[in-house]
């Protein structure tokens, strides 16, 4: 087996994979209000998602050298989807920050287009 | 016959801006015309002004959530409603390319107490991770101005 098909193993391919892997339980949300629980659903499954891909690393926002990768979309309610990766050593936008990083483009991409309605709730929701 | 109508200061300023002159006289008259005088950047400084601007619920303890994200969706809780404040209840609409979104951007310079805003961005049709409708804002101007007025709430949403 190559390292690449090892790796691609260990990954969610579901949200319920990522719960799975990280033992975070599934939450309901239904004490906010209404119109903002999708929001934070997808929210929490970003995180979830984003925990079990980075396999318990957290960034290190004071190492300049450790890029934290990050997904770009294109914003178009027919063809919402992966527009590119960005990365970060020590800059966060209003959004991103620790919980929603990876350390590499490759996850990052990853986590774009298989996870891609959960991260179209939390632009949209 | 005659009936009491309780309204929220949030409701009253919505209503204000759609009232006939009639009805934004009545308004005038109980809440004062200064009221809707005021910008919503004279108008909100804190959480407790952002939640009486929007007319949200008070910062749920998300106990629903496991205890070491708690503090953390507070704090996404907190910078949503800071963006609605000042988007004054217009949300963007984030499929309209013709739309500038505009959102703070930080830099940690070295330590939690030097956090501070970098600069702002703007989009037109493009996300990136969790920004997007909830956490842009409407002008350049507001962008600079929540980032540095709510430094703390989006330094916790970051780091946390």
């Amino acid at each position: 087996m190559k390292k690449g098909d090892k790796l691609k193993k260990k990954r969610p391919e579901t949200v319920e994979d990522a719960f799975q892997m990280t033992g975070r339980p599934t939450v309901d949300f239904s004490n906010l209000p209404e119109d903002l629980r999708v929001h934070f659903e997808n929210y929490y499954k970003a995180i979830v998602i984003t925990e079990a891909l980075n396999e318990g690393r957290k960034p290190d926002w004071d190492n300049w050298s450790e890029n934290k990768w990050r997904p770009w979309f294109r914003m178009s309610s027919s063809a919402f989807g992966l527009y590119d990766t960005n990365c970060d050593g020590t800059y966060s936008g209003a959004g991103s920050g620790s919980r929603l990083v990876n350390f590499n483009e490759e996850t990052a991409e990853y986590s774009a287009t298989q996870f891609k309605d959960v991260w179209k709730e939390i632009q949209i929701g | 016959m005659k009936k009491t109508v309780n309204i929220e200061e949030s409701t009253a300023r919505s209503m204000y801006k759609m009232a006939s002159p009639e009805w934004k006289l009545a308004l005038e008259e109980t809440f004062g015309k200064k009221f809707f005088e005021t910008s919503v950047e004279d108008r909100v400084f804190t959480i407790e002004d952002a939640l009486n601007e929007t007319g949200r619920p008070s910062v749920p303890d998300f106990d629903c959530v496991p205890t070491d994200l708690r503090e953390f969706f507070k704090s996404v809780y907190k910078c949503v409603v800071v963006t609605e404040a000042f988007n004054e209840g217009k949300r963007i609409d984030i499929y309209n390319s013709d739309k500038r979104r505009h959102y703070p951007y930080f830099v940690n310079n070295g330590s939690s107490s030097a956090f501070g805003l970098c600069h702002t961005n703007c989009d037109f049709t493009h996300s990136y991770a969790g920004s997007g409708s909830r956490l842009s804002v409407l002008k350049s101007d507001n962008a600079k101005l929540i980032g540095e007025r709510f430094k703390n709430e989006f330094r916790d949403m970051l780091s946390l």
